[in-house]
Protein backbone atom coordinates (compact mmCIF):
# COMPACT_ATOMS: atom_id res chain seq x y z
CA UNK A 1 0.00 0.00 0.00
CA UNK A 2 3.07 2.44 0.53
CA UNK A 3 4.03 1.81 -2.87
CA UNK A 4 1.25 2.06 -4.49
CA UNK A 5 -0.06 5.44 -2.06
CA UNK A 6 3.18 6.77 -3.12
CA UNK A 7 3.17 6.23 -6.96
CA UNK A 8 -0.36 7.71 -6.68
CA UNK A 9 1.11 10.96 -4.62
CA UNK A 10 4.65 10.74 -7.24
CA UNK A 11 6.33 10.37 -3.96
CA UNK A 12 9.68 8.78 -4.05
CA UNK A 13 9.87 6.53 -1.43
CA UNK A 14 12.51 3.84 -0.50
CA UNK A 15 10.51 0.93 0.28
CA UNK A 16 13.50 -0.52 2.69
CA UNK A 17 12.48 1.76 5.31
CA UNK A 18 9.93 -0.97 6.52
CA UNK A 19 12.14 -3.96 6.88
CA UNK A 20 14.70 -1.48 8.42
CA UNK A 21 13.80 1.20 10.44
CA UNK A 22 17.28 3.38 9.87
CA UNK A 23 16.53 3.57 5.99
CA UNK A 24 15.32 6.82 4.83
CA UNK A 25 11.89 6.62 3.84
CA UNK A 26 11.75 9.78 2.00
CA UNK A 27 8.21 10.41 3.66
CA UNK A 28 7.90 13.32 5.41
CA UNK A 29 8.93 12.81 8.97
CA UNK A 30 9.55 9.62 7.89
CA UNK A 31 12.11 8.62 10.85
CA UNK A 32 10.06 10.16 13.71
CA UNK A 33 7.12 8.19 12.60
CA UNK A 34 9.21 5.12 12.51
CA UNK A 35 10.72 5.60 15.87
CA UNK A 36 7.21 6.66 17.49
CA UNK A 37 6.08 2.96 16.20
CA UNK A 38 9.03 1.00 16.69
CA UNK A 39 8.71 2.28 20.43
CA UNK A 40 5.08 1.83 20.68
CA UNK A 41 5.30 -2.34 19.43
CA UNK A 42 8.37 -2.49 22.06
CA UNK A 43 5.88 -0.94 24.77
CA UNK A 44 8.85 1.28 26.28
CA UNK A 45 6.95 4.45 28.17
CA UNK A 46 10.19 5.85 28.15
CA UNK A 47 11.03 5.56 24.22
CA UNK A 48 7.48 6.46 23.85
CA UNK A 49 7.29 9.94 25.52
CA UNK A 50 10.82 10.88 23.56
CA UNK A 51 9.34 9.77 20.01
CA UNK A 52 6.28 10.95 20.52
CA UNK A 53 7.91 14.57 21.80
CA UNK A 54 10.01 14.31 18.65
CA UNK A 55 7.07 13.92 16.30
CA UNK A 56 4.69 16.25 17.61
CA UNK A 57 8.53 18.61 16.84
CA UNK A 58 8.43 18.00 13.28
CA UNK A 59 4.70 16.71 12.53
CA UNK A 60 2.33 18.33 15.18
CA UNK A 61 0.40 16.94 17.48
CA UNK A 62 -3.10 16.09 15.75
CA UNK A 63 0.12 13.75 13.58
CA UNK A 64 1.41 12.26 16.89
CA UNK A 65 -2.39 11.20 17.53
CA UNK A 66 -2.90 10.04 13.90
CA UNK A 67 0.07 8.06 14.42
CA UNK A 68 -1.37 6.17 17.20
CA UNK A 69 -4.16 5.51 15.65
CA UNK A 70 -2.38 4.07 12.52
CA UNK A 71 0.00 1.84 14.92
CA UNK A 72 -3.14 0.76 17.23
CA UNK A 73 -4.44 -0.04 14.22
CA UNK A 74 -2.20 -2.15 12.28
CA UNK A 75 -1.36 -4.02 15.94
CA UNK A 76 -4.70 -5.58 15.83
CA UNK A 77 -4.44 -6.29 11.90
CA UNK A 78 -1.77 -8.40 12.82
CA UNK A 79 -3.22 -10.26 14.80
CA UNK A 80 -6.34 -11.26 12.98
CA UNK A 81 -3.76 -12.38 9.82
CA UNK A 82 -1.31 -14.24 11.53
CA UNK A 83 -4.23 -15.96 13.79
CA UNK A 84 -6.14 -17.00 10.97
CA UNK A 85 -4.22 -18.33 8.35
CA UNK A 86 -5.20 -16.14 5.44
CA UNK A 87 -3.66 -15.94 2.51
CA UNK A 88 -2.78 -12.97 0.65
CA UNK A 89 -4.79 -13.55 -2.27
CA UNK A 90 -4.55 -13.44 -5.97
CA UNK A 91 -4.34 -9.72 -6.48
CA UNK A 92 -2.20 -9.14 -3.50
CA UNK A 93 0.20 -12.04 -4.47
CA UNK A 94 0.48 -10.53 -7.84
CA UNK A 95 0.83 -6.93 -6.88
CA UNK A 96 3.55 -7.52 -4.20
CA UNK A 97 5.59 -10.97 -5.36
CA UNK A 98 8.53 -8.38 -6.63
CA UNK A 99 9.17 -6.55 -2.83
CA UNK A 100 8.50 -9.40 -1.03
CA UNK A 101 11.42 -11.18 -2.15
CA UNK A 102 13.54 -8.09 -2.37
CA UNK A 103 12.62 -6.74 0.90
CA UNK A 104 12.82 -10.28 2.60
CA UNK A 105 8.93 -10.35 3.93
CA UNK A 106 9.15 -14.24 2.54
CA UNK A 107 10.88 -14.53 5.33
CA UNK A 108 7.82 -14.09 7.74
CA UNK A 109 5.62 -16.55 6.29
CA UNK A 110 5.38 -19.80 8.51
CA UNK B 1 -17.73 5.32 28.16
CA UNK B 2 -14.27 6.01 27.94
CA UNK B 3 -12.37 9.03 27.35
CA UNK B 4 -9.18 10.29 26.56
CA UNK B 5 -9.23 13.87 28.82
CA UNK B 6 -6.18 13.10 30.62
CA UNK B 7 -4.21 12.46 27.29
CA UNK B 8 -0.77 14.74 26.61
CA UNK B 9 -2.29 15.13 23.58
CA UNK B 10 -5.47 16.41 22.46
CA UNK B 11 -6.99 12.99 20.68
CA UNK B 12 -10.04 13.67 18.30
CA UNK B 13 -13.56 12.33 19.93
CA UNK B 14 -13.57 9.18 17.03
CA UNK B 15 -11.40 7.27 18.75
CA UNK B 16 -12.90 7.75 22.18
CA UNK B 17 -16.39 7.00 20.53
CA UNK B 18 -14.66 4.04 18.54
CA UNK B 19 -13.29 2.37 21.61
CA UNK B 20 -16.67 2.86 23.89
CA UNK B 21 -18.62 1.38 21.21
CA UNK B 22 -16.27 -1.75 22.12
CA UNK B 23 -16.90 -1.75 25.31
CA UNK B 24 -20.58 -1.62 25.19
CA UNK B 25 -20.25 -4.80 23.06
CA UNK B 26 -18.03 -6.35 25.73
CA UNK B 27 -21.32 -5.81 28.01
CA UNK B 28 -23.53 -7.93 25.84
CA UNK B 29 -23.49 -11.39 25.05
CA UNK B 30 -21.50 -12.30 22.18
CA UNK B 31 -22.26 -14.77 19.09
CA UNK B 32 -20.29 -17.35 21.06
CA UNK B 33 -19.34 -16.38 24.19
CA UNK B 34 -20.85 -14.72 27.52
CA UNK B 35 -20.94 -10.92 28.25
CA UNK B 36 -18.41 -12.52 31.46
CA UNK B 37 -16.59 -14.37 28.85
CA UNK B 38 -15.87 -11.71 26.75
CA UNK B 39 -14.69 -9.39 29.30
CA UNK B 40 -12.58 -12.10 30.71
CA UNK B 41 -10.61 -12.86 27.44
CA UNK B 42 -10.05 -8.66 27.02
CA UNK B 43 -8.54 -8.97 30.89
CA UNK B 44 -6.36 -12.17 29.78
CA UNK B 45 -4.96 -9.88 26.84
CA UNK B 46 -3.78 -7.60 29.82
CA UNK B 47 -2.38 -10.14 31.60
CA UNK B 48 -0.21 -12.04 28.79
CA UNK B 49 2.54 -9.33 28.79
CA UNK B 50 3.37 -10.33 32.41
CA UNK B 51 3.25 -13.75 31.38
CA UNK B 52 6.46 -15.53 32.52
CA UNK B 53 5.77 -18.66 30.30
CA UNK B 54 4.92 -16.25 27.35
CA UNK B 55 8.28 -14.29 27.70
CA UNK B 56 10.09 -17.56 27.67
CA UNK B 57 7.92 -18.81 24.42
CA UNK B 58 8.96 -15.57 22.72
CA UNK B 59 12.64 -15.94 23.22
CA UNK B 60 12.87 -19.68 22.44
CA UNK B 61 13.80 -20.84 19.12
CA UNK B 62 10.26 -22.63 19.01
CA UNK B 63 7.04 -21.75 20.77
CA UNK B 64 5.70 -24.67 20.91
CA UNK B 65 8.77 -26.86 22.22
CA UNK B 66 8.12 -25.10 26.22
CA UNK B 67 5.19 -26.13 28.04
CA UNK B 68 4.31 -24.43 31.50
CA UNK B 69 1.21 -22.51 32.98
CA UNK B 70 0.44 -19.70 31.88
CA UNK B 71 0.01 -16.75 34.80
CA UNK B 72 -3.92 -16.58 34.24
CA UNK B 73 -6.43 -13.77 35.72
CA UNK B 74 -9.13 -16.29 36.98
CA UNK B 75 -10.95 -19.26 36.11
CA UNK B 76 -13.74 -18.01 33.89
CA UNK B 77 -12.21 -19.27 30.63
CA UNK B 78 -11.09 -23.07 29.85
CA UNK B 79 -6.76 -23.41 29.36
CA UNK B 80 -7.29 -24.00 25.78
CA UNK B 81 -8.56 -20.76 25.58
CA UNK B 82 -6.18 -18.40 27.75
CA UNK B 83 -3.13 -19.83 25.77
CA UNK B 84 -4.61 -19.04 22.20
CA UNK B 85 -5.09 -15.67 23.85
CA UNK B 86 -1.74 -15.40 25.44
CA UNK B 87 -0.18 -16.91 21.86
CA UNK B 88 -2.32 -14.32 19.58
CA UNK B 89 -1.39 -11.67 21.98
CA UNK B 90 2.33 -11.79 22.63
CA UNK B 91 3.68 -14.29 20.09
CA UNK B 92 0.82 -14.49 16.83
CA UNK B 93 3.07 -14.64 13.85
CA UNK B 94 4.50 -18.00 14.40
CA UNK B 95 1.44 -19.79 14.75
CA UNK B 96 0.46 -22.78 12.68
CA UNK B 97 -2.54 -24.17 10.98
CA UNK B 98 -1.49 -27.47 13.30
CA UNK B 99 -1.86 -25.57 16.14
CA UNK B 100 -4.97 -24.15 15.38
CA UNK B 101 -6.18 -27.59 14.56
CA UNK B 102 -4.80 -28.67 17.86
CA UNK B 103 -7.13 -25.38 18.98
CA UNK B 104 -10.61 -27.12 18.04
CA UNK B 105 -9.31 -30.63 19.19
CA UNK B 106 -9.19 -29.69 22.48
CA UNK B 107 -12.98 -28.60 22.18
CA UNK B 108 -12.76 -24.85 21.23
CA UNK B 109 -15.15 -24.67 18.39
CA UNK B 110 -14.29 -22.55 15.41
CA UNK B 111 -17.08 -19.67 16.06
CA UNK B 112 -15.48 -19.19 19.56
CA UNK B 113 -12.03 -19.01 18.43
CA UNK B 114 -12.73 -16.17 15.98
CA UNK B 115 -14.69 -14.49 19.01
CA UNK B 116 -12.08 -14.83 20.54
CA UNK B 117 -9.40 -13.66 18.33
CA UNK B 118 -11.68 -10.58 17.15
CA UNK B 119 -11.86 -9.33 20.76
CA UNK B 120 -7.54 -10.35 21.58
CA UNK B 121 -7.51 -7.92 18.14
CA UNK B 122 -9.48 -5.29 19.27
CA UNK B 123 -7.84 -4.75 22.47
CA UNK B 124 -4.81 -4.81 21.15
CA UNK B 125 -5.76 -1.79 19.26
CA UNK B 126 -7.56 0.06 22.36
CA UNK B 127 -4.54 -0.96 24.90
CA UNK B 128 -1.93 0.28 22.22
CA UNK B 129 -3.25 3.04 21.36
CA UNK B 130 -3.58 4.10 25.25
CA UNK B 131 0.18 3.42 25.66
CA UNK B 132 1.14 5.09 22.36
CA UNK B 133 -0.17 8.16 24.13
CA UNK B 134 0.79 7.77 27.58
CA UNK B 135 -2.49 7.25 29.71
CA UNK B 136 -3.23 4.07 31.57
CA UNK B 137 -5.34 1.69 30.18
CA UNK B 138 -8.91 2.10 30.12
CA UNK B 139 -11.00 0.18 33.28
CA UNK B 140 -13.03 -2.58 31.91
CA UNK B 141 -16.93 -2.09 31.42
CA UNK B 142 -18.54 -4.44 33.53
CA UNK B 143 -20.27 -7.75 32.38
CA UNK B 144 -24.32 -7.71 31.26
CA UNK B 145 -26.49 -10.42 31.29
CA UNK B 146 -27.80 -12.86 28.36
CA UNK B 147 -26.64 -16.05 26.11
CA UNK B 148 -24.83 -15.73 23.13
CA UNK B 149 -26.85 -16.12 19.57
CA UNK B 150 -24.64 -18.81 18.47
CA UNK B 151 -25.36 -17.57 14.71
CA UNK B 152 -23.71 -18.96 11.97
CA UNK B 153 -23.53 -17.76 8.31
CA UNK B 154 -24.88 -19.77 5.71
CA UNK B 155 -22.66 -19.36 3.26
CA UNK B 156 -19.50 -19.67 5.60
CA UNK B 157 -16.81 -22.16 4.42
CA UNK B 158 -13.54 -22.96 3.44
CA UNK B 159 -11.67 -20.76 1.91
CA UNK B 160 -8.16 -19.09 1.63
CA UNK B 161 -7.15 -19.59 5.33
CA UNK B 162 -7.55 -22.23 8.25
CA UNK B 163 -10.83 -20.89 9.31
CA UNK B 164 -14.35 -21.07 7.48
CA UNK B 165 -15.30 -17.19 5.68
CA UNK B 166 -17.88 -15.87 4.11
CA UNK B 167 -17.51 -16.17 0.48
CA UNK B 168 -16.47 -12.53 -1.23
CA UNK B 169 -19.48 -12.68 -2.78
CA UNK B 170 -22.18 -11.59 -0.09
CA UNK B 171 -24.52 -10.45 -2.21
CA UNK B 172 -28.22 -11.31 -1.08
CA UNK B 173 -27.00 -12.66 1.93
CA UNK B 174 -27.41 -11.83 5.65
CA UNK B 175 -23.59 -10.61 5.59
CA UNK B 176 -23.98 -8.08 2.91
CA UNK B 177 -23.39 -5.10 4.96
CA UNK B 178 -20.10 -6.66 5.87
CA UNK B 179 -17.81 -5.73 2.48
CA UNK B 180 -19.11 -4.26 -0.94
CA UNK B 181 -19.98 -7.64 -3.26
CA UNK B 182 -16.69 -9.50 -4.49
CA UNK B 183 -14.69 -6.46 -3.25
CA UNK B 184 -12.69 -7.20 0.36
CA UNK B 185 -9.44 -8.35 1.50
CA UNK B 186 -9.02 -11.82 3.17
CA UNK B 187 -8.14 -10.17 6.58
CA UNK B 188 -11.66 -8.57 6.66
CA UNK B 189 -13.31 -11.76 5.58
CA UNK B 190 -10.90 -13.37 8.02
CA UNK B 191 -13.66 -13.01 10.77
CA UNK B 192 -16.78 -13.12 8.68
CA UNK B 193 -17.52 -16.70 10.74
CA UNK B 194 -18.41 -14.09 13.41
CA UNK B 195 -20.02 -11.09 11.59
CA UNK B 196 -20.49 -8.82 14.42
CA UNK B 197 -16.43 -9.10 14.61
CA UNK B 198 -16.27 -7.55 11.50
CA UNK B 199 -18.54 -5.13 12.40
CA UNK B 200 -16.01 -3.99 15.06
CA UNK B 201 -12.93 -4.08 13.24
CA UNK B 202 -14.54 -1.70 10.52
CA UNK B 203 -15.50 0.15 13.41
CA UNK B 204 -12.40 0.75 15.05
CA UNK B 205 -10.30 0.84 11.84
CA UNK B 206 -12.53 3.95 10.74
CA UNK B 207 -11.13 5.80 13.42
CA UNK B 208 -7.73 4.48 13.54
CA UNK B 209 -7.00 4.21 10.05
CA UNK B 210 -9.34 4.47 7.30
CA UNK B 211 -12.97 3.31 6.53
CA UNK B 212 -12.27 0.33 4.89
CA UNK B 213 -14.38 0.82 1.64
CA UNK B 214 -11.23 3.22 0.96
CA UNK B 215 -8.65 0.88 2.16
CA UNK B 216 -8.21 -0.44 -0.88
CA UNK B 217 -8.26 3.56 -2.81
CA UNK B 218 -4.44 4.39 -2.77
CA UNK B 219 -4.79 8.30 -3.93
CA UNK B 220 -7.31 8.70 -0.41
CA UNK B 221 -6.16 9.67 3.00
CA UNK B 222 -8.67 10.09 5.63
CA UNK B 223 -7.88 14.76 5.89
CA UNK B 224 -5.75 14.39 9.05
CA UNK B 225 -2.56 15.67 9.78
CA UNK B 226 -0.88 12.62 7.92
CA UNK B 227 -0.88 11.95 4.15
CA UNK B 228 -1.28 8.21 3.13
CA UNK B 229 1.83 7.75 2.52
CA UNK B 230 2.93 8.55 5.77
CA UNK B 231 -0.20 5.91 7.08
CA UNK B 232 1.04 3.52 5.46
CA UNK B 233 4.81 3.79 6.01
CA UNK B 234 3.59 3.45 9.88
CA UNK B 235 1.65 0.36 9.00
CA UNK B 236 4.01 -1.18 7.12
CA UNK B 237 6.67 -0.85 9.90
CA UNK B 238 4.23 -2.08 12.47
CA UNK B 239 3.23 -5.17 10.18
CA UNK B 240 7.60 -5.45 9.80
CA UNK B 241 7.63 -5.24 13.29
CA UNK B 242 5.52 -8.30 14.40
CA UNK B 243 6.92 -10.16 11.52
CA UNK B 244 3.29 -10.62 9.56
CA UNK B 245 3.61 -11.53 6.23
CA UNK B 246 0.27 -10.71 5.56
Amino acid sequence: MLRASSRRFAEAVDLRAIMDGTTDSGVPGGAQLVAFAEAAVAREPGAIESARDNLVEVLGPEAAVDAAGVISNFQRMVRIADATGIGLGEAMENASADYREALGIEAFSV
Amino acid sequence: MIDYLDAPLGVRGDFAAAHSRFWERLRRPGTWWTSEERIAIAKETRTAWQCGLCQRRKEALSPFALQGEHESDGDVLPAVAVDAIHRITTDASRLTRDWYEGVLAQGLSDGHYIELVGTVAAMASVDSFAIAMGVSLRALPGAGAGAPSNYRPATAGADDAWVPMVHVNNEGTPEADLWPCGKTGNVIRAMSLVPDEVRTLKDLSAAHYLANEWVRKTGVDRGGALNRSQMELVAGRVSALNACYY
